[in-house]
């Protein structure tokens, strides 16, 4: 027993040694790169193998971990959290979902637009994409505990500054990856909006239809136990 | 293999489904009485509180007086130690006295100045003792002295403003300082009616301002005279009620709202009126009563209102059966009822007054007038209110601290303590005891002085840190150079040997 835990641990601990932290590194660091540059390093990102997959969901994992931060964090002044409501997992859903659902759609649908990028270069771009929010906003939650309420102008102009550059990258990286015209992007962002209200739609559907079988085999259940039990 | 696992899957499947039903009939179960008071948090929630009132006694004017149950009473009015109740259903006005530990009957009121009353609704008596009674049946304010001769009456306006297909029902009433007369009458729309000091009908006061909407016009411009009929008309909201502040002010209050414009801010159902007749009413919070209603029904509808001495508001909520107190900046301080038929409930209450402190509730249904006093908690509360207001802060502090040791929820008295504290100019104790209040526009101003503060006496550390950073990287730099310099010494050093022994 103990011998199997020493052995399984020091696989694991060989395992982590074995992985190419060097190249992990460099494109995590090559986020900084593409977030100024962001035309030459989403193309370098996808010809030139300069990013990783694993790179990229570490930026999306501590996008969460900022949004969640800064419910903590945030002055009151300029935030309003009922923490009696508040659901880390959900929070989490709110932002880790729309991510997940406009992947998938913009993926479904350009390859019918022929797009070039595959699957896994759409949520490369999408990570690297993000870098901006927690790189601004963790720091805004501590600019904003030091602000009064008449300087709140510029917790506002940080908090939008994020989201507009993420928007304006993710832009880009959708252009560079699927190797569009400015054109085809806004047509494709588009198509994938409707895809993603139609995955949406199709979801809850599945939802509805769930919890109403769901509540026919309670009603089932208590009728036969009222009768028979 | 595959049996076991169909097995195993039947296995959880069952009992997945028995912590369904469990679950289900726990929800139903976990269904919990509102307390008797609370108070709203920053979330709408109702937090409960200790009680700020408690039942005195009960008027009771059937078993303890015996003069027979009051039916339909609709008025009622304290005037220094006497208790008017308007039993409109028996044509009578009671006259009780009260005091600290229990009440009696001073006289019953059928006939003034003449008149039998009929169906009367209302009362006003000033100090002096004349009362003005609204009777309703007979279509005119009455006012009589007080040993009940006649003085004038207020009939029916002559005034083409006033509809002359209708009858002049008067319902609600109140007498200013200077002997005007202010009624609110059955089916006016057009606010208070105002009558001089000799009854003479003078005009409206405070009707409601008929609103605009571009979008209603253009709908009234597109549709057919049939539509326009059947379109709600823009008719300003008739009010149900009125009373006088202290310092001469109208409080009226109206229940012809929607609740979507109670949602939005846009009714207020209890207004100050000053004499030109806007409301000038404060509102910090939403002064609405309760926050959370589910549908048209269940949100308040105010009956009266009745204003303290200090300032504070009481409205009486005729459909929770609830009493919200507001200060005089329209933050709310409690609630506190409910409708029920155990002592301090009621069932259909209709009128408000205060007698000192204390609360006199009428209740039609029930044909009691209940008594209620402050309590301990109420008293701290009251008294920091009063404190505050009239710029005793060392008082009013300590009364909020004895509030907060009874109810460590109460944001008000987090809020006013964070005041006083931001006063004496201890910003870094007001700065906590404002964030537990939540309130941003104090917290901000103090966080500001208490920053300033902070920036003056650090400085200095920041100056002396500053100089010793370039000290520092001066130094490093000059030692570098030093190296650097030893270095190519070194090298050349080398050279030169490496030279002279190839010379040689």
């Amino acid at each position: 027993m103990k011998t199997n835990v020493k052995k399984s641990v020091s696989a694991i601990v060989t395992r982590f040694k074995s992985l190419d932290w060097k190249c992990f590194f460099s494109s995590l660091k090559y986020a900084f790169h593409v977030i100024v540059h962001p035309f030459d390093g989403f193309w370098d990102l996808k010809h030139e193998k300069r990013g990783t997959l694993a790179a990229a969901l570490v930026i999306i994992a501590l996008t969460l971990v900022a949004s969640i931060w800064q419910m903590q964090f945030t002055s009151f002044l300029f935030i309003n959290v009922n923490w009696n409501q508040v659901n880390i997992w959900t929070q989490m859903a709110q932002i880790l979902l729309p991510l997940i659902i406009i992947g998938i759609a913009n993926w479904a649908l350009t390859t019918l637009f022929d797009g070039k990028g595959t699957m896994k270069e759409i949520f490369m771009g999408i990570g690297y994409a993000l870098t901006p929010y927690p790189l601004i906003m963790i720091p805004t939650c501590f600019l904003s505990n030091v602000l009064t309420t008449d300087e709140g102008a510029l917790y506002t102009f940080f908090t939008g500054l994020a989201i507009v550059w993420c928007v304006f990258l993710l832009f880009v990286a959708f252009m560079k990856i699927h190797e569009y015209t400015v054109g085809q992007t806004v047509l494709a962002l588009f198509a994938t909006i409707v895809g993603a209200v139609v995955i949406v739609v199709l979801l809850l559907l599945i939802c509805c239809m769930v919890s109403e079988a769901i509540t026919y085999f309670i009603s089932l259940g208590r009728e036969l136990l009222l009768r028979f039990y | 293999m595959k049996k076991r696992l169909f097995k195993n899957f039947t296995a959880v499947l069952v009992s997945v489904l028995a912590c369904l039903l469990l679950m289900a009939e726990s929800v139903s179960a976990a269904d919990t009485d509102q307390p008797y008071s609370f108070n709203y948090d920053d979330f709408r929630n109702a937090m409960p509180a200790p009680d700020p009132y408690e039942v005195r006694y009960d008027i009771d004017v059937n078993s303890i007086l015996g003069v027979g149950r009051l039916s339909g009473a609709q008025g009622l009015f304290v005037q220094g130690n006497q208790a008017y109740i308007v039993d409109t259903g028996n044509n009578r006005i009671l006259v009780i006295n009260l005091s600290e530990n229990g009440y009696s009957l001073e006289r019953i009121i059928t006939e003034a100045g003449g008149f039998l009353l009929n169906a009367p609704r209302d009362v006003f008596v000033t100090e002096d003792g004349k009362l003005y009674i609204a009777d309703t049946g007979n279509h005119h304010v009455l006012v009589v002295d007080s040993d009940l001769n006649l003085l004038f009456e207020a009939v029916k306006p002559t005034s083409t403003s006033f509809d002359q297909a209708m009858d002049f029902k008067p319902e609600k009433l109140i007498v200013t300082a200077g002997g005007r007369i202010f009624v609110q009458a059955d089916a006016v729309n057009r606010g208070l009616m105002e009558f001089s000091e000799e009854g003479d009908f003078i005009g409206y006061m405070g009707s409601s301002p008929v609103t605009f909407d571009i979008i209603d016009y253009f709908w009234k411009l597109v549709s057919t005279e049939a539509q326009k009929e059947q379109l709600a008309s823009f008719v300003p909201t008739e009010y149900n009620n009125v009373a006088i502040g202290p310092d001469g002010f109208l409080f009226v209050t109206t229940d012809t709202f929607t609740t979507g414009d109670l949602w939005n801010g846009d009714a207020n159902p209890v207004r100050r009126l000053n004499y030109n007749g806007s409301d000038i009413m404060i509102r910090t919070d939403k002064v609405i009563g309760a926050l959370n209603w589910n549908s048209d029904s269940d949100c308040s509808r105010f009956a009266d209102v009745t204003v303290l001495n200090n300032d504070v508001f009481y409205c009486l909520d005729k459909t929770l059966c609830y009493i919200y107190a507001y200060d005089g900046q329209g933050q709310s301080l409690y609630v506190f009822g409910g409708a029920g038929n155990r002592k301090g409930y009621f069932q259909s209450p209709v009128a408000l007054e205060h007698w000192n402190n204390d609360l006199l509730v009428l209740d039609e249904k029930s044909g009691f007038v209940t008594v209620l006093k402050l309590t301990d908690y109420g008293q701290a509360y009251s008294d920091a209110v009063t404190q505050y207001d009239s710029g005793h802060y060392e008082e009013s502090m300590e009364a909020w601290q004895e509030v907060l040791r009874r109810n460590g929820n109460c944001i008000l008295a987090y809020d006013g303590i964070g005041k006083i504290l931001l006063r004496n100019g201890d910003y870094e104790e007001a700065l906590e005891y404002l964030r537990y209040a939540k309130d941003r526009y104090y917290y901000s101003k103090a966080w500001q002085l208490y920053r300033k503060d902070w920036i003056e006496k650090n400085l200095i550390y920041f100056l002396i840190g500053l100089l010793v950073l370039i000290a520092v990287i001066l130094v490093i730099r000059i030692i570098k150079k030093i190296r650097r310099d030893m270095a190519a010494y070194e090298d050349e050093r080398e050279k030169i040997r490496i030279r002279n022994r190839n010379q040689v």
